[in-house]
């Protein structure tokens, strides 16, 4: 199957001129999107950075250990390390999305029927960074942060995807029809395309990773 | 009898360029390519044909072809003809000189078929930057469109951040192309062979540095 990844800008950082805050990539073995916390300074640089380093270990011990390296304190981690990450790896049998935070799940049944699953925590996501801060700087989460595993039978679905929390604005708009035409035919540009026609709708980043 | 109306719509765009379904892309380059066929460059055929070959490769063989579609517009005394914007690899390089030289047609139609294609790209989600060339080795001495109408589409070109060019083979060209408003002018004083080759060469570098570019080049297009 054709590997389909997004990354597209909101409008409302366009208007802003502020930087994307979503990255993520998309492999043989690995569908990912990962969405920057608004409040770090510069999210974007650790998740993009996050990425670049999955992408080669595909372990998520090693990939934080070498952030940690270059992030060591609280307000670095701050700044730098908090953004949500989703993931998907299967198997023969299943695929299993891995999950730290907020988004979307992409499910794609065997009758080419589109469905999501939502992942809402109320505007608190569990980063993952939470297990490197310490337990006094935080409201929540202080028991640490693990990942979520979700298995979805390859009997059941035809395909499994990540997205981040900005596809809430496609999926609800009047446009959600051509995209699920253009996800369907996995057709990436025309996406892009329907998203950059579009742009005002799209008011936050979208990664989308199928 | 009823006069024959031709007009322009969604499909006929479409048709005459490239479908926007057709592009794996989400940001486009069209190039226009003007190239003066009149009887003045009768000695440079060859060289011409050469030219336009080395020129066709070069931009077949950067990694920006893929974003790049390429029209060719042909004039002189006998035809001003403006091609649609196609894939570099069927760019023609064949080359005939004859006639005198149609410029200020070439500018106003190539310039009305250019900001029809881009308007309707932009309405599709396209990221579009242009390039607006011109080889010349002459003023115009044949058009039916005044030299305010050429200059008028060349401002509106510069007004919409479309990099204007022309290269100037030859003493002729250069006051036509500055009285007319090009932002770049590449001046080829000495008319020979070698200084032709030299002058396309510039061009397909210039087009795909230009390429590259995440912004328009308005006044620093031409890469020597």
């Amino acid at each position: 199957m054709k590997l389909l990844f997004i990354n597209k800008i909101g409008y409302e950082h366009h208007q802003e001129w502020k930087n994307c805050q979503d990255f993520g990539f998309i492999d043989e073995r690995t569908k990912c999107v990962v969405d920057g916390c608004s409040e770090g300074r510069n999210s974007e640089v650790g998740a993009k950075l996050f990425c670049h380093l999955f992408q080669q270990t595909h372990n998520i011990e090693q990939t934080f250990e070498t952030l940690l390296s270059l992030y060591p304190h609280f307000e670095d981690i701050k700044n730098h390390l908090l953004f949500t990450i989703l993931y998907v790896t299967e198997d023969e049998e299943n695929f299993y999305v891995h999950a730290a935070g907020d988004g979307y799940i992409l499910k794609q049944n065997h009758e080419n029927k589109f469905s999501y699953e939502r992942l809402d925590f109320d505007n608190s996501p569990p980063y993952y960074s939470y297990n490197f801060v310490p337990k006094e700087y935080l409201k929540k989460y202080q028991d640490g942060v693990t990942f979520d595993v979700k298995r979805y039978s390859k009997q059941e679905y035809k395909n499994i995807g990540v997205a981040t929390d900005g596809l809430e604005y496609l999926l609800r708009s009047e446009h959600k029809e051509n995209f699920e035409t253009y996800l369907l035919e996995r057709k990436e540009f025309s996406i892009k395309r329907l998203i950059n026609r579009f742009h005002a709708v799209c008011k936050d980043d979208v990664t989308i990773s199928f | 009898m009823n006069e024959h109306v031709e007009i322009l719509g969604l499909d006929e765009v479409e048709v005459q360029n490239t479908a926007v379904e057709e592009l794996e892309t989400e940001v486009i380059n069209l190039i226009f390519v003007g190239i003066d066929q009149s009887g003045s460059m009768f000695s440079y055929q060859n060289t011409m044909e050469e030219s336009l070959r080395d020129f066709k490769d070069a931009l077949e063989q950067s990694k920006e072809a893929d974003e790049m579609l390429v029209a060719r517009a042909n004039f002189n005394e006998y035809t001003v003809d403006v091609g649609g914007y196609k894939k570099i690899s069927q760019f023609d390089a064949n080359y005939i000189a004859d006639g005198m030289t149609p410029l200020y047609d070439v500018i106003t139609e190539g310039t009305e078929k250019l900001t029809t294609y881009m308007t309707y790209l932009k309405e599709q989600g396209m990221r579009v930057k242009a390039v607006f060339a011109i080889f010349s080795d002459g003023d115009d001495t044949s058009s039916k469109s005044a030299l305010k109408d050429a200059k008028a589409s060349i401002d509106t070109l510069n007004k919409q951040e479309i990099t204007t060019a022309f290269i100037s083979f030859g003493a002729g060209a250069k006051q036509e192309a500055d009285r007319l408003g090009f932002k770049n002018i590449l001046n080829i004083t000495n008319s020979n062979a070698s200084e032709l080759r030299k002058a396309f060469n510039c061009l397909s570098k210039s087009v795909i540095e230009a390429s590259k570019s995440v912004v328009a080049k308005e006044d620093d297009f031409f890469n020597m």
